[in-house]
């Protein structure tokens, strides 16, 4: 069992990370009812302009206006990433839970399942995905989703095994109180920040991860924007326009940082949090 | 000793299991090698050609007999996409893949165990902040985006590093450490912030416990008691950070690995997939297997041997 | 600048210990070639034993066969056409010159070609070429003593048998007239016999060039051959093509100075700025969205009218290629000049008005809905597609991106022929007839099921025509009906843009995918 580090020395909550994870997600929800330009929208004579005040991220190379393409761009990623959290911290929770609660061969058959699935490569895993079922947010986000299992699983056995020999536990159960009852009421509740801080930092791996993925091809679809994307389809581009790809690129870094910093944040509610 | 034959034995179930799904899987899936590997200008005749001298047009579960039993013989066939040996592709991607492997973790474990110690130590509020939003902006920059930049300065402007070499190490072992330097930094960047975090907040947890109370109480030196014994327990996390770490760099880097035009394990397994190179992919994942496997085992080992529990409750 | 030069000591090391792996049977460790000395040295020994010149070139991805016979990709043409040659050979008007036969006659009939081998070429393995070897390799591509018994290729279905009276002539008897003949044979490759079951590890040719190695995923090595039927003396002695798959990557490359030469996209060029030479030339290529005939809508006629109305080219052209191609009207590039007709390119102009009137009178006025299925293996399809998809909206038509992996796309669209729309583009043929037939009605690939009984006679005519005039009529006419019937929507062809050092020049741009090493030259800085 590892520990992350624990606690910064203050106890109020922080500007920084709220305001950053505050604006992110704010703006990707603003896109719901205002961009500035229609993000797919083609404009191919002003093609490549540099930041202005009338477009504050510069134009693509089909003119769509940058600024209004990374807010729309952030429902697929945060889609993504919050799809692939989901994912994930399901399947990873309830496997964890019923290995860590019931151990013996339960533990054992989940355990080796889940090594079985960590030892398969994840970009394996995700070109088996697209070959199946096509390129497609909801492939990517299953695809990393699935590669985040065996992390959250380990991380919920181990805070069951924890869990599990606390007093009010073996009360409950000396009390007759079913298994699933007792996973559920008296287990997870307490262990629920610990879960919590692995899955925000799975949530920033897996935006992360959207962007390795659409460079190799293997992302969204395209005229969509996804910020992993963008940054993907601007690589060609950075000799002669600049922000084309560095919009994308800070925004990516931004928001994987704010998702960081989250979970340091609920970390710090958590007190020391074991991890893996 | 019966611990030992018992992890052996599941390592060996969990290598099968991911290898005969990786087996199957592909042959559910779309995809024709021999209509891949000759695209879009081969005629009927040309496709069926290469059918049959891959053996593709035989039943699946003949193809499954014939595979795993040379596969136990230790053969694993022949590359479908390359016409070379399995094997020998395997092991000729080793030389680019395990000396890059071993540079980054080098780099890794020489910047981040001192670092980490020394953020322990001197921990003023405004260091603390300040590393915990470097080392997270270090996690968060895509790593293609690193890569990159790293070859525009490093490779193009300054020219202190050549790109698109590889260098075999055999034969010239300072040029091949160059030309693998920008992609190890590349690797080892982000896993510098995270290593890190783990080695600063392992060693600050240990210097609250009662123990090193103790050993101070007793006289011992101050860089003693820190260097002997709470950096000690400290790195035991660590280790098994650097464990996957390793094992993932071994399985392939596939974005660094693209992005430096790198011959590795990563990128040899997603032509492999994308070609449906069946001998190929069967192969590597037997591999890649066998690696997180075994190194899960190592680490293990490791724990059992040095359990830091026992150290802690040892008088000093 | 010190460190400059040890870079490229250690580019040279590198290439002496490629070279000492393949001579490695010979136990000779070759001595690490010296490079030519820096400027001004070179004017003082012209008559100096030459040393040893090299080329590092790009190439975007792994040969599929070092077997010429089995390889079918055109990037692996693009190198091996250096190793192999046929009879005759492509030249860079797209015509066909002699190669490994000096001169042929045909009979009155058109049946009978007489083939008459040049007397002093000899195969890289340093064995004379005799008779015996043309009519074992385009034996085995007919199937003909093989294993089992199958042919390699199509090309030479309309061959009845092969003759060779002497070790220099050669004699080809074809069932029915065949005007393409000559020019199919420029691409297949003459191997030597001796080399049975090896053709693919230890390819074997006739070429200006010798294979020298291939790394998976690294490189392919060939080395000037010295024995070859021309002069070779003023050739490059080696050249490496780099396997690079990133675009971005090669261009840094390029610029570190790791490799001299690569393709660029139009974006990058004016990243190169002045330190490079770019040639830049249309690829022969003719880019397309096919439209499934089988599936309605796109049976109606209007319907792929108002598409072809629809779809704005030149904003295609600008936004994707940076201009650097040029607008089609039907499956031809002006490079194929002697065959192509002019003026199709005009038929359908961009009017989204026109396109809506026009599906209006096929009987969607509120447009449709469809699939725009294309391939994730090259940037420009995906591009492309944003635009159409974009251009499609404004006249109704509502389509949907899907993104399939290559090998999906070869085979459920390509092969299985399932889908609605999608986009491709056919690389460059010097044949009239590999570039037209693939529209008629029993073509195997005819993947969009394009059917027209009377274009069907007209690419049959010009395949049996005797005279050149009527072969030339027939195939501008069935030009003319593809365009009229919409058979697909022509698009464009792009533009090759090739970037190197200012040293190396005499680079010849083809019709074909054919890097004419013979060509180049190494003139000092």
């Amino acid at each position: 069992m590892m520990r992350l580090p624990p606690p910064v020395s203050t106890r109020k909550p922080s500007v920084t990370t709220w305001g950053l994870v505050g604006l992110i997600v704010g703006a990707t929800l603003l896109s719901l009812l205002y961009t500035p330009y229609a993000p797919n929208a083609v404009d191919v004579p002003s093609r490549l302009q540099p930041p202005s005040l009338a477009h504050l991220a510069g134009t693509d190379e089909f003119g769509r206006d940058i600024f209004s393409r990374l807010m729309a761009g952030g429902r697929i990623s945060l889609a993504v990433g919050f799809g692939a959290m989901a994912i994930s911290l399901l399947a990873g929770a309830l496997i964890g839970a019923l290995a860590g609660y019931f151990g013996g061969w339960i533990d054992d058959v989940l355990m080796r399942l889940m090594d079985a699935l960590m030892a398969l490569p994840g970009i394996v895993i995700a070109l088996l995905i697209v070959a199946i079922s096509g390129v497609g947010f909801t492939n990517t986000a299953l695809a990393l989703g699935v590669m985040g299992i065996p992390v959250i699983a380990r991380v919920t056995r181990g805070a069951f095994l924890v869990g599990r020999e606390m007093e009010y536990v073996l009360a409950a159960h000396a009390l007759g109180a079913s298994p699933w009852r007792i996973i559920i009421a008296h287990i997870l509740p307490n262990q629920v920040t610990t879960i919590l801080v692995a899955a925000s930092i799975n949530l920033a791996g897996a935006i992360l991860g959207e962007a390795g993925l659409s460079y190799l091809g293997l992302g969204t679809q395209p005229p969509d924007p996804s910020w992993g994307r963008m940054l993907k389809e601007a690589q060609s581009f950075i000799g002669v326009a600049w922000w084309y790809a560095f919009a994308p690129g800070l925004t990516i870094t931004l928001a994987v940082f704010a998702f960081y910093l989250l979970a340091n944040e609920l970390q710090r509610l958590a007190q020391p949090v074991s991890l893996l | 000793m019966s611990y030992i034959l018992r992890r052996l034995g599941t390592m060996i179930i969990t290598t099968a299991l991911s290898v005969v799904m990786i087996f199957f899987v592909f042959r559910v899936i779309p995809g024709d090698p021999a209509i891949i590997i000759l695209g879009t200008e081969a005629d009927e005749a040309q496709i069926a050609a290469l059918r049959s001298q891959l053996g593709t047009d035989r039943p699946v579960l003949e193809q499954f007999v014939t595979w795993a039993s040379s596969t136990l013989r230790g053969d694993l066939g022949i590359s479908l996409r390359f016409n070379r040996p399995v094997a020998e592709m395997i092991t000729s991607r080793l030389r680019v893949t395990a000396p890059l492997a071993i540079y980054a973790i080098t780099l890794v474990v020489l910047v981040s165990i001192p670092l980490g110690v020394a953020l322990a130590l001197i921990r003023t509020k405004t260091v603390n902040l300040a590393f915990s939003y470097l080392s997270q902006l270090g996690m968060a920059v895509p790593s293609f985006w690193i890569a990159l930049l790293l070859m525009s300065i490093f490779g193009v402007g300054l020219r202190w590093f050549p790109l698109g070499e590889t260098v075999d190490w055999e034969r010239d072992v300072a040029g091949s450490l160059r030309a693998l330097t920008l992609p190890a930094v590349a690797i080892a960047l982000p896993a510098i912030a995270i290593v890190t975090r783990y080695v600063r907040s392992g060693l600050v947890d240990q210097l609250s416990q009662n123990y090193m109370r103790t050993a101070l109480s007793k006289g011992l030196s101050f860089y003693r008691a820190v260097y002997g014994h709470a950096l000690r327990n400290a790195l035991m996390p660590v280790t098994t950070v650097l464990g996957i770490l390793f094992a993932d760099i071994v399985a392939g880097t596939v974005v660094v690995e693209q992005v430096f035009a790198l011959p590795g394990i990563g990128l040899l397994l997603v032509t492999a997939v994308n070609y449906r190179d069946f001998p190929l992919v069967q192969g590597i994942a037997l591999y890649i297997a066998l690696v997180v496997v075994v190194l899960n085992f190592v680490v293990d080992l490791l724990y059992r041997v040095i359990d830091p529990r026992v150290r802690l409750h040892k008088p000093a | 600048m010190s460190l400059r030069i040890s870079h490229t000591n250690r580019t040279l090391v590198l290439a002496a210990s490629a070279l000492s792996v393949m001579l490695a049977s010979c136990a000779l460790p070759s001595p690490p070639p010296a490079r030519t000395a820096p400027e001004g040295a070179t004017a003082q020994q012209p008559a100096a034993p030459a040393q040893p010149t090299r080329l590092v070139m790009r190439t975007l991805t792994d040969p599929d066969n070092l077997d010429p016979h089995l390889s079918a990709a055109s990037l692996t043409q693009q190198i091996m056409l250096n190793v192999f040659e046929g009879l005759v050979k492509p030249a860079p008007d797209g015509s066909v010159v002699p190669a490994i036969a000096e001169s042929y006659t045909v009979s009155e009939d058109g049946l009978t070609y007489r083939f008459k081998l040049r007397p002093n070429v000899r195969f890289h393995n340093g064995q004379p070429l005799t008779a015996a070897d043309v009519a074992y390799s385009l034996n085995r591509l007919m199937g003909k003593g093989t294993p089992d018994g199958k042919p390699l290729t199509a090309s030479l279905n309309d061959v009845e048998r092969i003759e060779t009276p002497d070790d220099s002539t050669c004699v080809i008897t074809l069932k029915q007239v065949n005007a393409s003949f000559v020019n199919l044979l420029s691409t297949l490759a003459i191997v030597p016999a001796a080399n049975d079951g090896k053709h693919d590890k230890e390819p074997i040719g006739t070429g200006p060039y010798r294979f020298v190695s291939y790394e998976p995923q690294q490189r392919i090595v060939l080395e000037k051959f010295a024995d070859y039927w021309q002069d070779t003396r003023e050739m490059i002695d080696q050249v490496e093509f780099r396997i690079i798959k990133d675009d971005q990557t090669a261009l840094l490359q390029l610029q570190s100075g790791a490799i001299d030469f690569t393709g660029v996209s139009a974006e990058q060029i004016e990243t190169l700025g002045n330190a490079f030479t770019i040639v830049s030339h249309p690829a022969n290529s003719v880019f397309i969205m096919g439209m499934n005939h089988a599936r309605p809508p796109f049976d109606k006629l209007e319907v792929r009218q108002a598409i072809y109305h629809a779809i704005d080219r030149d904003a295609i052209i600008k936004a994707v290629f940076d201009g650097y191609a040029v607008k089609l009207g039907s499956n031809m590039s002006p490079v194929m000049a002697k065959y192509y007709q002019d003026g199709l390119q005009d038929r359908y102009p961009y009017d989204p008005e026109r396109a809506k009137a026009l599906l209006a009178q096929a009987g969607y006025a509120n447009g449709f809905t469809t699939t725009l299925s294309i391939s994730s293996h090259a940037d420009i399809y995906g591009r492309t597609a944003q635009l159409i998809v974009d251009q499609l909206a404004r006249v109704g038509i509502q389509a949907t991106i899907e993104t399939v992996e290559f090998g999906v796309w070869l085979e459920r669209i390509y092969t299985n022929r399932e889908f609605e729309t999608t986009l491709i583009d056919f690389t460059g043929k010097m044949d009239p007839q590999a570039v037209l037939g693939r529209y008629t009605s029993d073509f195997r690939r005819n993947f969009i099921n394009y059917k027209n009984p009377e274009y069907d006679k007209l690419i049959e005519q010009a395949l049996r025509a005797t005279d050149e005039k009527t072969q030339v009529e027939r195939y501008k006419q069935a030009q003319k009906v593809l365009t009229e019937d919409v058979a697909a929507i022509f698009l464009l062809d792009y533009q090759f843009n090739w970037a190197m050092k200012p040293t190396i020049q005499g680079y010849t741009p083809y019709p074909i995918f054919f890097h004419d090493l013979s060509r180049l030259r190494l003139k000092a800085g």
